[in-house]
């Protein structure tokens, strides 16, 4: 039978020693916190991807619904067949009115921005089109 | 000695358990949170678009970086097109052998003109490769989404 009081009991227990623990998970959250970067939240455009071989002066096989984002002035114009828009909203608009079942095509001129034909992409998608294929022009 | 061991016993007796609990849950997070992927990418300005809901790609997908000058940029390295084009015949290669589709993301700097792009395209499009995903930055939440954000601020 142990008779000493439970509170002296409790002070005879092994004590480890916890500070070079401590230390080395302190040195570790320092690091983390130093070493991580914050990186937003990216969100992603999947149009289709289509080469178009269209040879100088040969018929282009791309006459309908095709969205061209040209630059002229160091300003994004959408050209959609005879038509010319200068900004997203308005070629949501335009898009809108049009047939879906065909799908889109949208082509980027080699001197528009990516802004521009990232804008087309969104709007070809805002617009409701299902089947959207980006179309380099003829390299 | 004797006197430094009482000392010590009457030493306030800090219970430090929770604050490590705490600590490890911290340490847990970031291991968690930092992955190794962003590593591969590199700091770009994306066009600001909201995007489409998509599943997650089944693998890994090849991160094609491109910078506001017009540079291809893949996990830090630098390539010519003709180099990347090789990296990427090697990457379809080893995914057509555990037979999956190459997953190719493309983060294109919203301020570069539009011909790298279209000349990867056309590459890509020629090896086969029918599908890639053009990565943007979200809207900041609470901005007004629309806005036109086309840029057109030009060069």
């Amino acid at each position: 039978m142990n008779f000493t009081p439970k509170s002296k009991q409790r002070s005879t227990l092994l004590r480890s020693d916890l500070t070079a623990m401590i230390d080395i998970i302190f040195q570790l959250l320092i690091f983390f916190l130093l070493s991580t970067t914050y990186a937003p939240p990216e969100g992603h455009l999947e149009p289709a991807l289509r080469a178009d071989h269209q040879e100088a002066g040969a018929a282009a096989d791309l006459v309908p619904q095709l969205v061209e984002v040209q630059s002229r002035g160091g300003r994004t114009v959408f050209v959609v067949g005879q038509v010319e828009v200068p900004d997203k909203d308005s070629l949501v608009a335009l898009l809108s009115t049009l047939p879906k079942q065909g799908g889109l095509f949208v082509r980027a001129q080699n001197n528009a921005l990516v802004s521009g034909a990232m804008a087309a992409l969104q709007a070809a998608r805002d617009a409701e089109f299902d089947k959207v294929t980006y179309v380099p022009p003829p390299q | 000695m004797r006197r430094n061991a009482q000392q010590r016993s009457h030493l306030p007796n800090i219970d430090l358990t929770a604050m490590v609990d705490v600590v490890f849950l911290l340490i847990v997070f970031f291991l968690t949170t930092s992955s190794l992927v962003e590593q591969s990418r590199t700091p770009l300005e994306l066009a600001e678009e909201q995007g489409e809901d998509l599943p997650p790609p089944p693998t890994p997908p090849l991160l094609i970086n491109i910078t506001a000058g017009g540079s291809y940029v893949v996990e830090g390295d630098e390539f010519s097109l003709d180099s990347l084009l090789v990296r990427v015949a090697q990457e379809d290669a080893e995914s057509k052998r555990r037979n999956q589709a190459l997953e190719v993301t493309v983060r294109a700097d919203h301020r570069a003109a539009m011909a790298p792009v279209n000349q990867l395209a056309t590459a890509l499009a020629e090896r086969g490769i029918r599908s890639w995903r053009l990565a943007t930055q979200l809207p900041a939440a609470g901005g007004n989404g629309g806005g036109g954000g086309n840029g057109g601020g030009g060069s």
